[in-house]
């Protein structure tokens, strides 16, 4: 049977320009979808950064404090902080027969991210929650008592994205 | 014409859109792919390396052991073990994979004889890097794997005294004690070969203190550690009159009355029966000393791994030659002496006949290492044969004389009908029986063993030295008023006169130091002899050898050193396993 003739027609210009238009956007959805991937790598990268650095400084933070020279742990401890080759250092700071021990809890970040101990709360045994105030004077309420140390931490990221932390350290018995 | 114009314009800018998309999209594909990849490593590694070293109670940075492994790899970096809270022995290593390409760094996990278990927790690390090597000399961190020359993973290990060697030579408590100092934390650095990701991850182990995990019995763990369950871990038989004599707290962990059964005349003899149930002995007339009930003990060599074979000669069927792995039993029936070093009785060994079998420096693996399949291979001591070992004093195995492998329930037989057989240090087999019943008797410096059986004539013994003050008596105030009577040279019964005296015991080997610390308010005596008073200056404990011969000791003093006040004295004894024991009193000068 012979084939039917092929029309000598072309496209309209409105029907390139509409494929073009297709094309466009589907390039363009594709170029998103790439750009947006290799930013979620990134920030994954960041985070998945930002967790190793939160982890360590809560490990290095409990190793200064359970394993100070003696006694190994202090009721009422406080935090300070001092610059330590310009960086800002936290300072775990306890007080026995009148001498005040200072441990500064020395953490290097990656370059980029940066640390910092919001607070160090402790257990007060009658309100069965932890005190707020972070000072010498926790045995001067009732109930303060010694075991449990609440720690809180923030890790920030080269974007300023952070994660914080909050841990108990005890009384290593 | 326009139309085709319009399309020719076009047309390049969005095929050059596609073209930049497509060759954009080939090129990050791999980057973000890789860095997905390590990040997910980072993570993985996190997850698992905190909570491991958290939970561990030794840790080991020697290179060429597998803390948890049957291949024989010396690619360890890190090895862990603790006891989890069913009471199963936990042994992880950090380590490289064995034949893989590209190299992973894996976690090994076994928990007590079971197969272990390999997680790839970074699998990016090696990538497009030669085939690692695994030490100890690394210029700063503890141990590392190194491709070309570049570090691509390293452990450090910050020992309490300030050290980063202290686990080196095998496993350290992560508490300071039995000569470790302690573990204060662990890092881990990691930098991927290709991506040049990297990252740090520090962590602390929580058990810092001696009472979070079981004492080894070379210094204060008790001398006698029965782990089983059940009635009768402790069993003497027959009609023998020989006491089981420990010089220290036989602890057992069964929780069964009557766990402690002995027959006939037999009698225990401890400083305490630590213990999980109220009625432990039968009869109770057989032991008289106090009870102590508390949680069970943990097996205190629960983290010691198995024998490392790299390096030893194997030997057929056959008599003992030397250090080695013997793979058929070994039958012993001529007076023997055996060459310092690592012995492994895959099938046994047995030593017969009037056989005298003597060695010092000795490890005896009784068993397949790493094996997980079940074993049943002893230790026989039969006839009038006589055994005089001491173990290591250096290394992994330090004081430890006999380990049987944790799957061989195989019976060791120590005491033969002869003389009395002496085994320096601990007799390690967590799944098998002593068997002490030998008319000849015998002493040990400990016995950790899943059981023990007694009931010989001869008894056993066990226990390291043990040191005793004979004056200053305990608990005591003397004068310094000449010779009068309360006065302290009118009390004293030394030689020479008015000094510090007593005794050392040790029936399991040879006592090599005696040392005394005396302590007023905080400060010690500084070991001088002075003019005038005795200087205490000196920090805590200050160990002050003294004067000794055969199990008699002795520090020449006068009464006109001390001060009115209270004193304390230790007396600390060493033996030739390393074993050391203390023992302390208080006095007073009035």
């Amino acid at each position: 049977m012979p084939r039917a003739p092929r029309s000598d027609d072309g496209d309209t210009l409105i029907e390139v320009m509409i494929a073009l238009l297709v094309i466009s956007v589907t390039t363009a959805a594709l170029m998103t979808g790439l750009a947006t991937s290799i930013g979620a790598s990134a920030t994954h990268r960041n985070l998945a950064t930002l967790d190793t650095v939160v982890r360590s400084y809560a490990e290095t933070i409990k190793a200064d404090v359970q394993l100070q020279a003696a006694p190994l742990y202090q009721d009422c401890a406080w935090i300070t902080t001092t610059n330590v080759g310009g960086i800002p250092t936290a300072q775990y700071n306890t007080k026995s027969g009148g001498v005040v021990t200072t441990t500064p809890l020395t953490f290097t970040p990656p370059a980029g991210y940066s640390v910092q101990l919001d607070f160090l709360h402790y257990w007060n045994s009658t309100t069965y929650s932890f005190n707020g105030d972070s000072s010498t004077t926790c045995m001067s309420a009732a109930g303060d008592q010694s075991g449990i140390q609440l720690f809180q931490i923030t890790a920030t990221s080269p974007t300023r994205s952070h994660e914080s932390l909050q841990f108990v350290v005890r009384v290593p018995t | 014409m326009l139309e085709l114009l319009i399309v020719l314009g076009i047309l390049p800018l969005v095929i050059g859109a596609i073209a930049v998309v497509t060759i954009s999209s080939f090129h990050n594909q791999a980057i973000t792919s890789s860095r997905f990849a390590t990040s997910h490593d980072a993570q993985i590694t996190a997850a698992y390396f905190v909570r491991d070293v958290q939970s561990a109670i030794t840790v080991t940075s020697q290179t060429g052991v597998s803390t948890c492994s049957s291949d024989g790899s010396s690619t360890q970096l890190l090895g862990l073990s603790w006891t989890n809270a069913q009471g199963q022995a936990v042994r992880v290593s950090y380590g490289l994979s064995i034949g893989t390409n590209p190299t992973f760094l894996v976690r090994r996990s076994c928990v007590d004889s079971a197969k272990p278990i390999t997680t790839n927790v970074s699998v990016e690390l090696f990538n497009g890097l030669s085939t690692p090597t695994v030490s100890n000399s690394c210029g700063g961190p503890t141990s590392c794997a190194v491709s070309g020359a570049q570090t691509i993973a390293s452990v450090t290990v910050n020992c309490g005294d300030g050290t980063t060697t202290c686990a080196n030579s095998g496993p350290v408590t992560t508490y300071a004690a039995g000569g470790s100092p302690g573990i204060k934390s662990i890092v881990l650095f990691v930098h991927e070969g290709q991506s040049k990701f990297q990252y740090t991850l520090v962590a602390s182990p929580r058990n810092q203190n001696s009472a979070a995990g079981a004492t080894p019995p070379g210094s204060t763990g008790p001398p006698l550690v029965l782990l089983g369950s059940g009635s009768a871990v402790l069993k003497c038989s027959g009609s023998g009159k020989g006491p089981v004599t420990v010089y220290g707290a036989a602890a057992v962990n069964s929780s069964s009355p009557g766990s402690i059964v002995l027959n006939g005349n037999d009698m225990l003899q401890a400083s305490e029966v630590y213990t999980q149930s109220t009625a432990p002995v039968s009869p109770a007339s057989a032991y008289t000393g106090p009870y102590v009930v508390g949680p069970k003990i943990s097996d205190p060599y629960a983290g010691l791994p198995d024998p490392s074979t790299a390096g030893l000669t194997t030997y057929g069927s056959g008599g003992l030659n030397g250090p080695g792995i013997y793979t058929s039993i070994v039958s012993v029936t001529s007076t023997t002496t055996m060459a310092s070093g690592t012995y492994i009785f895959e099938k046994g060994i047995k030593i017969s006949g009037t056989t005298k079998l003597t060695g010092s420096g000795v490890f005896i693996f009784i068993g397949v290492p790493n094996s997980s399949a079940a074993q049943n291979a002893g230790f026989q001591l039969i006839g009038t044969a006589v055994a005089n070992l001491s173990p290591m004093t250096t290394g992994p195995y330090a004081g430890v004389l006999i380990f049987e492998a944790r799957t061989n329930i195989g019976t060791l037989q120590i005491a033969g009908l002869g003389s009395t057989s002496t085994y320096g240090g601990a007799i390690y087999a967590p799944d098998a029986t002593v068997d002490t019943s030998g008319n000849g008797g015998v002493a040990t410096g400990s016995i950790v063993s899943n059981s023990m059986s007694c009931g010989g004539n001869g008894g056993a013994s066990i226990g390291g030295p043990f040191p005793q003050v004979t004056f200053p008596v305990a608990g005591q105030s003397y004068t310094t008023n000449g010779s009068n009577p309360g006065s302290w040279a009118g009390q004293n019964p030394c030689s020479p006169n008015q000094a510090i005296c007593g005794t050392a015991v040790d029936l399991s080997g040879v006592v090599t130091t005696i040392q005394m610390s005396l302590q007023s308010g905080s400060k010690c005596w500084d070991g001088t002899l002075p003019s005038g008073k005795a200087s205490f200056s000196a920090s805590c404990p200050k160990y002050i050898t003294v004067s000794s011969s055969g199990t008699s000791w002795y520090q020449a003093w006068s009464q006109t050193y001390l001060g009115k006040g209270t004193y304390t004295l230790t007396i600390q004894a060493i033996d030739n396993a390393g074993f050391s024991r203390t023992t302390t009193i208080s006095f007073t000068i009035s």
